[in-house]
C-alpha cells in the first residue's frame, strides 16, 4: 500500500522507491475486512472498483456483527451508517431512549438501513439523492489480502517502483546521528536510502531490531496475544458483513469472501492453549476447512515513535490493535496519508516528525479506546478472560466518554481519527451501556407523537431495505470473476 | 422521566440575550417559559460584533432566517473577508478572504507551490492574488458562490457585515414571536438558594422573577456568573494587548466594499466595518502607548462632530462558563478580540452547545464538564487566531509593536507557528474553528514564509510552476471581474436600504 501510494505521488526521477520483500515474512491476513476509508484509498490510486473486487474476490461490507459480547445470546451490528432522523432538532437516539425508558422494546437496529439490509443479506451502493433513506449509509469491502498485495505490486511496478526479493541480513547506521544508511541483503547487495519505511510486520526489523525505538504495551487493556486462522468453504447466503463472536478466551472472526470464508480465533494465551483454541475454531466453521490452521503471535500496543530518525513504521511494525473493528488497513492508510502531508527532506525536521507522531498516537489511541470499550462493557463473568476485562481499569480518555454516555447519552465527538457518533452509539448500546437519561428537550414532544414518528421511520427503512437486491445477486452482476 | 428545567431567565438586553432567547425558544418549541430581563448598568453592546464569518450562514439556516429580510433589517452588506493594512509596514496591504487559495496539485497545497517558486528565486505575488474572494474584494465585486463544484466560482464563501443593534431587534422579534417574555425593569438583586444555586432576581420595581436555569448575557460586567457567583476573570491581555476602544458611525456616500478594513496603527489597530450607507469605525489601542485624544483623532471624524468617549475593554474569559444552574453567554463569559470576527458566532455556538447539553433538573457535573471542555477549546482557537496578528505583524516602528515581538505566544499557537515556519505545514487539531486557508492567508499575508520548500515540490520544474501560478492568478482575476459590483448586486437583490426610506 505504501509503495503504491508513494508511486502515485512521485515520479521515478523525483524520488526513487525501492521495495525489499522477503517471502519469509508472510502476509497476515487471510481474509481482510475494512472500513469505508479504503474506498478513498482506491479512488486516490485510481483503481476501478469492480476490477479490484473481482481480482481480490471481494464482497461488500455494511458493518460488523457482534455475537455474545455483553451477554451470551446477544447480537448487534455496528453499521456504516446513521440511526433514524433527528426528532425536532434532537438527536434520534434520545427519542429512542425515552421510548425505551417508557417500556418500548424496539431495538435501535430497526432504525438503521444498513443493519436491516445486512440482516436480509441485501446490498446495493448508497443512493446519491440525500433525501432518500437509501443514502444514509456507507460501505467497505471484505477481500483476500494475499491477492490485494500482488494487485498493488503490479500497480507500483508499473509506476517505477523497483522490487527486490531478498532477505535483509544487516543494517548500517550513520555514525554521527544513528540514522539508517543502508541495508545489506543475503545476496550481498547493499541498498542505500534517505528514508526507510519499515513494513516488516510485528518484527519491526528497522524500527525495533535496529533502532530500538521501544514499544508501549497495551496488553493490560487488550489481553489477547495470539490468533489462529483458517479458511473454510462458504455456506449459506453471502453476508454483507463481518461477524465477531465472543469465545471463552477471546473472539472469532468470520469474513465472507466470494469464493470462501475467512475465519480466525483471537485469544489470550493466558486463558487458553493453542491446541484448544484451534479446536474451538475448527468446531465453529460454516463449512469444510480448506487449509491447516495457522498461528500468529502479537503484542497489542504501539511503537513509542512510529517515526524515529529516518525510519517510519507503517502497519504492524508501528503498532498492533486486534482486528475487531477492521482497523489494520485503516491505520496503514492513515500512516501513509500523514506521511505524505509531512513528507521529509534530508534534514528530517524534528517539528514535522513530532507532528506526525502526535497524530499517529491519537489515531492509535482512539482506535484502542473503541476496541477496549467492546471488552470492558460486558456483563459476562462466565470465564476468566471476560471477568478480567469486565473489572479491569480502563484509559481515562475512555472512562470520560463512557460516563458521559451513561449519564445522558452524550457521545463525545472528535475530528481527528476514526469512529464517529453512530459508531460509538452502536457499540455503547450493543454492549448494554444504556443511558440513564436522555436529552430533556425530547420531553417536549408528547410520547404519542414520538411513537408515530419513529414507527414511520421504521417502516420506511424496512420497505427500502426490501427493495435492494441480495448481496449475492449484486456481486454476480457487478464483480464476479469472469469464467 | 428526565425533566428539562421548567423555566429559564435570561439576564441581559443585547445581542447575546436575544440570540439565546430566539435559539432556545426554537429548540424548546416554546414549551419552556423563557423570560428576558435587563441587567442594571449593562455596558452597551459591542456594535462591532456585526463582522461575521461564513459559519453564520449555517446558524441562520437553522434559525430559518431568510437572507433578504435579515439584510434589509440590519442594513447588512456582504463580507468576503478583511483587508489588513499597514500590519507589515505602512502602505502594505493584503486581504484575508473566505475560501480556497489556488488549487492543490496532487496532494500539495497551493501555498507550497508558491513557496517553492519563491525559494527558486522567482518573484511571487501576494497570497491573496490566488483567492477569488480576495480578488473580488479588490475589484469591489460580489456574487453568491456557484453551486456547481466544478466552477471556480464555487471556491469561496461569504458572511455579512450587519448592524448588531438592529440584529438584536430582529432576533428579539423572532424570540417574542415564539413566546419569549420580556420583563420590564432591571435587575436589582440576585437571589440564591441555600445550596448556592441561583433562585431568582428582584427588579427595581420590587417584582421578583424566579427560574430553574439562568443565562447570564449581561455583557462584560457578568452580573450573575462574575458578580453573584464569584467566578473570576482570566485576562488574555498578555497576548491581546489593546485595552481601550473608541468608536463612531460615519456616513458614507461611496458604495460598500465587501470586506472590513483592519488597519494597524502605532499602538494597536482600527477597524472600518461597512454597512449600507455608513461605516462603523473603531480604534483599538493600548492605553499605555496612546492617549484618548490621539485615539479619537485616529477615528477620522468630520470636524465639529461630537467626540466619542473611549471605554475599557479587556479580552479574556471567566474561569468557568457554567456554574451550578447558570451559564454565561457572550461577553459575560468571555470577551474575544474583534480581530477574530467571531463575536456573534461564539454566542450562537455557545447557545447551540447548551441546547445539545440542555440542562435537566439536576444538571449533572459531567454534562457541565463537557460543555466547559468544548467551549474552552473553541475560545482558545479563536484567541490564538487573533493573537497571531499581534505577534507576527512585521512593523517595529513603535514601542507597542516592538513589545509584541518579545511576548511569547500561547503554547498551542507556538506549536502551529513552528510547524508552519519550518515547512509550511499546519497541524491537524480537533475542534478547529478556522480553516487551513484562513491560517495560510494571514501567515503569508504577514509574510511569514516557510523556510524550506515542501519536498513533494522539489521535482517540479520551476518554469512550469511559475506558469501554473500565473495561470491561477489570471483565472482568479477573470472570475472576479466577471462578478457584478457589490453595490449593484445588493440593489438587484432588493436588499439595499434607500437613504431616508
Amino acid at each position: 500500500m505504501t509503495a503504491a501510494s508513494l508511486s502515485r505521488f512521485f515520479r521515478p526521477e523525483q524520488c526513487s522507491i525501492r521495495l525489499v520483500e522477503s517471502a519469509e515474512i508472510g502476509i497476515v491476513g487471510v481474509g481482510e475486512a475494512t472500513v469505508p476509508h479504503i474506498r478513498f484509498f482506491n479512488q486516490t490510486l485510481g483503481l476501478d472498483e469492480a476490477d479490484f473486487m473481482r481480482k481480490t474476490h471481494a464482497t461488500f461490507k455494511l458493518g460488523i456483527e457482534f455475537v455474545d459480547w455483553a451477554r451470551l445470546g446477544d447480537a448487534y451490528i455496528h453499521p456504516f451508517g446513521e440511526y433514524g432522523r433527528p426528532l425536532g432538532g434532537v438527536r434520534f437516539h434520545h427519542g429512542w431512549n425515552r421510548l425505551r425508558l417508557a417500556g418500548d422494546d424496539t431495538q435501535i437496529d430497526e432504525y438503521s438501513l444498513p443493519i436491516m439490509a445486512a440482516r436480509a443479506a441485501r446490498f446495493a451502493p448508497p443512493s446519491s439523492d440525500p433525501a432518500s433513506v437509501l443514502s444514509t449509509f456507507s460501505y467497505a469491502f471484505q477481500f483476500d489480502a494475499t491477492l490485494f498485495a500482488p494487485y498493488l505490486r503490479a500497480y507500483s511496478e508499473q509506476r517505477g517502483v523497483r522490487r527486490t526479493e531478498g532477505r535483509v541480513v544487516d543494517v548500517q547506521l550513520r555514525g554521527e546521528d544513528g540514522f539508517i544508511e543502508s541495508l545489506t541483503l543475503a545476496s550481498g547487495e547493499r541498498i542505500e536510502g534517505d528514508l526507510f519505511i519499515d513494513c516488516s510486520g510485528f518484527f519491526g526489523l528497522l524500527t525495533e531490531k535496529t533502532l530500538k525505538t521501544g514499544y508501549e504495551d497495551w496488553t493490560h487493556w487488550l489481553p489477547c496475544d495470539r490468533a489462529v486462522a483458517v479458511p473454510c468453504e462458504s455456506f449459506g447466503p453471502l453476508l454483507p458483513y463481518t461477524r465477531a463472536t465472543a469465545r471463552t478466551a477471546g473472539w472469532q472472526w468470520r469474513i465472507p469472501l466470494q469464493h470462501r470464508t475467512g475465519n480466525g480465533y483471537v485469544y489470550s494465551s493466558k486463558f487458553v492453549s493453542d491446541d484448544e483454541a484451534a479446536a474451538t475454531l475448527l468446531r465453529h466453521l460454516d463449512g469444510k476447512a480448506l487449509a491447516e490452521p495457522r498461528f500468529l503471535k502479537f503484542v497489542t500496543g504501539r511503537r513509542k515513535k512510529t517515526w524515529n530518525r529516518n525510519c517510519v513504521a507503517v502497519g504492524l511494525s508501528g503498532g498492533f490493535v486486534e482486528p475487531l473493528e477492521s482497523t489494520s488497513i485503516y491505520l496503514i492508510q492513515a500512516a501513509i496519508t500523514h506521511l505524505l502531508e509531512l513528507f521529509p527532506d534530508r534534514s528530517f525536521d524534528p517539528v514535522d516528525v513530532a507532528e506526525y507522531n502526535r497524530i499517529m498516537d491519537l489515531e492509535f489511541e482512539r482506535v484502542r479506546d473503541f476496541i477496549v470499550l467492546h471488552y470492558h462493557a460486558t456483563e459476562r463473568d462466565d470465564t476468566p478472560l471476560w471477568d478480567y476485562v469486565r473489572t479491569m481499569s480502563i484509559p481515562d480518555s475512555l472512562a470520560y466518554k463512557i460516563e458521559l454516555f451513561r449519564e445522558r447519552g452524550v457521545v463525545v465527538n472528535y475530528q481527528q481519527g476514526l469512529f464517529h457518533e453512530p459508531s460509538w452509539l452502536a457499540v455503547y448500546l450493543g454492549q448494554r451501556i444504556l443511558p440513564r437519561r436522555y436529552d430533556p428537550l425530547i420531553e417536549l414532544a408528547p410520547l404519542d407523537e414520538l411513537r408515530r414518528e419513529t414507527a414511520a421511520t421504521r417502516n420506511l427503512i424496512r420497505q427500502a431495505a426490501a427493495t435492494l437486491p441480495t448481496h449475492e445477486e449484486f456481486i454476480a452482476r457487478y464483480c464476479a470473476p469472469r469464467s | 422521566m428526565v425533566k428539562p428545567v421548567d423555566s429559564i431567565l435570561i439576564v441581559g438586553s443585547g445581542f447575546a440575550a436575544w440570540a439565546s432567547a430566539a435559539m432556545l425558544a426554537r429548540a424548546t418549541r416554546a414549551r419552556i417559559p423563557i423570560t428576558v430581563v435587563a441587567a442594571a448598568a449593562e455596558p452597551p453592546d459591542d456594535e462591532l460584533l456585526g463582522s461575521s464569518r461564513p459559519s453564520i450562514l449555517r446558524t441562520h439556516a437553522e434559525l430559518r432566517i431568510d437572507e433578504p429580510g435579515f439584510m434589509r433589517a440590519t442594513r447588512a452588506t456582504f463580507k468576503l473577508g478583511t483587508e489588513l493594512r499597514d500590519w507589515n509596514s505602512p502602505g502594505h496591504s493584503f486581504v484575508h478572504a473566505f475560501g480556497d487559495i489556488g488549487a492543490r496539485l496532487d496532494s500539495v497545497a497551493f501555498h507550497q507551490l508558491l513557496n517553492r517558486a519563491r525559494l527558486a528565486g522567482s518573484p511571487v505575488p501576494g497570497i491573496d492574488e490566488f483567492s477569488l474572494a480576495a480578488q473580488a474584494v479588490r475589484a469591489g465585486r460580489f456574487a453568491h458562490p456557484a453551486a456547481d463544484r466544478r466552477s471556480v466560482a464555487s471556491t469561496y464563501s461569504y458572511a455579512y457585515h450587519f448592524d448588531a443593534i438592529a440584529a438584536t431587534g430582529y432576533l428579539r422579534a423572532l424570540a417574542e414571536h415564539q413566546g419569549v417574555r420580556h420583563a420590564t425593569g432591571q435587575v436589582r438583586e440576585v437571589l440564591h438558594h441555600e445550596n448556592g444555586l441561583l433562585r431568582g432576581v428582584t427588579l427595581d420595581s420590587g417584582e421578583e422573577l424566579n427560574a430553574q436555569f439562568f443565562i447570564d448575557c449581561s455583557g462584560a460586567s457578568s452580573r450573575l456568573l462574575g458578580q453573584a457567583l464569584g467566578v473570576p476573570f482570566d485576562s488574555w491581555s498578555h497576548w491581546l494587548p489593546c485595552d481601550r476602544v473608541v468608536q463612531l458611525r460615519v456616513a458614507r456616500a461611496a458604495p460598500a466594499a465587501a470586506a472590513s478594513v483592519a488597519t494597524a496603527h502605532p499602538a494597536g489597530w482600527r477597524l472600518s466595518l461597512p454597512l449600507q450607507g455608513e461605516d462603523l469605525r473603531a480604534v483599538f489601542y493600548a492605553s499605555a502607548h496612546l492617549d484618548e485624544a490621539a485615539a479619537v483623532k485616529l477615528l477620522g471624524a468630520a470636524a465639529g462632530a461630537a467626540n466619542p468617549a473611549a471605554r475599557p475593554q479587556v479580552y479574556g474569559r471567566r474561569r468557568r462558563f457554567w456554574a451550578g444552574n447558570c451559564v454565561a453567554i457572550g461577553a459575560a463569559g468571555a470577551v474575544p478580540d474583534p480581530l477574530s470576527a467571531m463575536s456573534a458566532q461564539l454566542v450562537y455556538d455557545s447557545v447551540q452547545r447548551l441546547i445539545e447539553l440542555f440542562p435537566h433538573e439536576e444538571a449533572g457535573e459531567r454534562v457541565i464538564a463537557e460543555y466547559e471542555r468544548r467551549t474552552t477549546l473553541q475560545y482558545e482557537r479563536v484567541r490564538d487566531f487573533a493573537a497571531l496578528h499581534y505577534a507576527l505583524a512585521g512593523r517595529g516602528d513603535s514601542g507597542f509593536w516592538r513589545e509584541r515581538r518579545q511576548v511569547p505566544v500561547p503554547e498551542s499557537l507556538d506549536y502551529r507557528l513552528q510547524l508552519f515556519r519550518k515547512g509550511g505545514r499546519l497541524p491537524a487539531f480537533d475542534d478547529e474553528v478556522y480553516d487551513e486557508s484562513d491560517w495560510v492567508s494571514v501567515l503569508l499575508g504577514l509574510e511569514v514564509w516557510p523556510g524550506k520548500a515542501e519536498p513533494l515540490t522539489l521535482g517540479m520544474i520551476p518554469d512550469q510552476l511559475v506558469q501554473r501560478i500565473d495561470r491561477m492568478r489570471q483565472i482568479m482575476r477573470q472570475a472576479a471581474e466577471a462578478m457584478p459590483a457589490h453595490g449593484d448586486y445588493l440593489q438587484k437583490l432588493g436588499v439595499d436600504v434607500k437613504r431616508g426610506a
